[in-house]
């Protein structure tokens, strides 16, 4: 009788040992961002004492359609009673400023999403108190990531280097150019000036 | 998981069919105490099987009888077996192995032991839609310890290590990864990803007579994995002979048809 009972009580705890091992671990944030870190040029982590707004030239499609003696029309959706009724129809890209940072007020860090497929990001830094933005060219390789099937597939990036005016910024320095969902910090950026 | 309850429900069965087995022999030997004794060699053995009181207390304790105290021959023969969990797996689940095993017996309590088998897995997940496929051999290579005080029985109950080796390719592929910001998006395909993996394997298991040379027997196995050769586009998820990679250890059973083959076999030493 005990042994039978010993026998259940095995098989009961090595169910809910199993039960407890076959969850699949998928990480819970999986934002993939560049991370940057604020220094001042002497290499002292630093607050931002500004206002920075980070822009990017995300290219978008456009639809513009146009008829003798009539104003043009464009659009970023198709609209096809323009076409019906005799309007020229011409489809063209042009690139519109997206922001990805905005306003980040005393921050001595920001997190930037990169592109998926171009191999370089155009990044627009411009200051509340400098007129003048700072461009930022972030070369780098995406792949996609696959930890497993549950967890779904992601773009990884390796960054490659990156070239900067220096209106605001002395330089920048890539420390980890693997860029994933673990939050580490990736690029180091060195302000020649921070405004107060 | 559904491979661990098959082997639950097996080893419930073949749990209370060896209990009722070992019942009857023991009614048995009780209601023929003189055969019993008559085999007896000690007087002092003889006489605590008589009392009542260690037989009432001890009622399954059976004294090894002389021909059990000698030595057995080194060599015992090789057994071969088949799993039957691995192929139930394949039928029901997204993977399963077919495998077989050849074991040497060595005084019928060190068994070292070559699994080879073929693992097959194509999982496609219902909510991320990425398919992973690997079809590719494995090789386990061990050793048992039959630790069952009386050698001469046929039944073993046995611990064991093994330490397990796969290298493979795998596909893993699915829909279209689409960028939030810039809106682009291709598919990805990994197809014919290399991977070299090891592992070791902490086995707990027994076998018993069914007739004549035809044994049954399961194993309980938990396997850690030691390494696997990685890029940085995926990982496998599925390892031929080791299992699911979604935690660094995992469970697994095996329910096998077990066949002893006697030639070359030391023969037993009779009275």
């Amino acid at each position: 009788m005990m042994m039978r009972k010993g026998i259940g009580i095995v098989m009961v705890l090595s169910l809910l040992l199993t039960i407890a091992c076959s969850t699949a671990t998928c990480p819970m944030d999986t934002k993939v961002t560049c991370n940057y870190d604020f220094f001042n040029a002497d290499g002292d982590a630093s607050v931002l004492f500004d206002t920075l707004t980070v822009t990017i030239a995300k290219p978008t499609t456009f639809y513009i359609y146009t008829k003798e003696g009539k104003n043009d029309s464009v659009s970023r959706t198709r609209i096809t009673a323009l076409v019906d009724s005799g309007y020229t129809e011409t489809v063209t890209k042009l690139k519109v400023d997206t922001t990805l940072v905005n306003s980040l007020a005393n921050g001595g860090e920001m997190k930037v999403p990169m592109s998926y497929y171009s191999p370089v990001d155009t990044l627009v830094l411009h200051y509340k108190k400098i007129l003048l933005p700072d461009t930022m060219y972030v070369f780098h390789e995406g792949y996609t990531h696959v930890e497993t099937p549950e967890c779904g597939a992601y773009r990884f990036h390796n960054l490659k280097e990156i070239k900067t005016t220096n209106r605001c910024i002395d330089r920048v320095e890539i420390i980890n150019p693997r860029v994933n969902y673990e939050k580490n910090y990736n690029v180091k950026i060195y302000f020649n000036t921070l405004p107060e | 998981m559904r491979s661990f309850l098959f082997i639950l429900l097996l080893c419930c069965c073949q749990m209370s069919w060896s209990q009722e087995r070992d019942s009857i022999k023991t009614a048995a030997a009780d209601s023929q105490p003189s055969t019993l004794n008559s085999q007896l060699s000690s007087d002092s053995l003889k006489s605590q099987l008589s009392s009542d009181s260690i037989q009432s207390k001890y009622s399954k304790w059976v004294p090894l009888l002389d021909e059990e105290k000698k030595e057995l021959p080194l060599f015992q023969g090789f057994t071969v077996s088949f799993d039957v969990i691995g192929i139930g797996m394949l039928a029901v689940s997204d993977y399963g192995t077919i495998e077989g095993a050849l074991r040497l017996s060595l005084k019928n309590t060190w068994l070292p032991i070559v699994e080879l088998g073929y693992g097959i897995c194509d999982r496609r997940d219902y909510n991320t839609k990425i398919q992973y496929k690997v079809n590719a051999p494995f090789i386990r290579l061990g050793c048992d310890w039959n630790f069952l005080r009386n050698k001469f029985q046929d039944n073993r109950m046995f611990v064991g290590l093994r330490w397990g080796f796969s290298t493979y390719k795998y596909d893993m592929y699915g829909p279209s990864v689409t960028d939030p910001v810039y809106g682009v998006s291709q598919p990805f395909d990994f197809s014919g990803t290399s991977s070299t993996s090891n592992w070791m394997e902490i086995v707990f298991g027994c076998q018993v007579k069914v007739y004549r040379n035809f044994h049954m027997g399961w194993s309980i196995r938990l396997k850690y994995h030691i390494s696997s050769s990685k890029n940085d586009y995926s990982k496998a998820y599925y390892i031929p002979g080791y299992g699911t990679t979604t935690s660094g250890n995992t469970w697994s059973g095996s329910y096998n048809l077990i066949f002893d083959l006697n030639w070359g076999k030391g023969k037993r030493i009779k009275k």
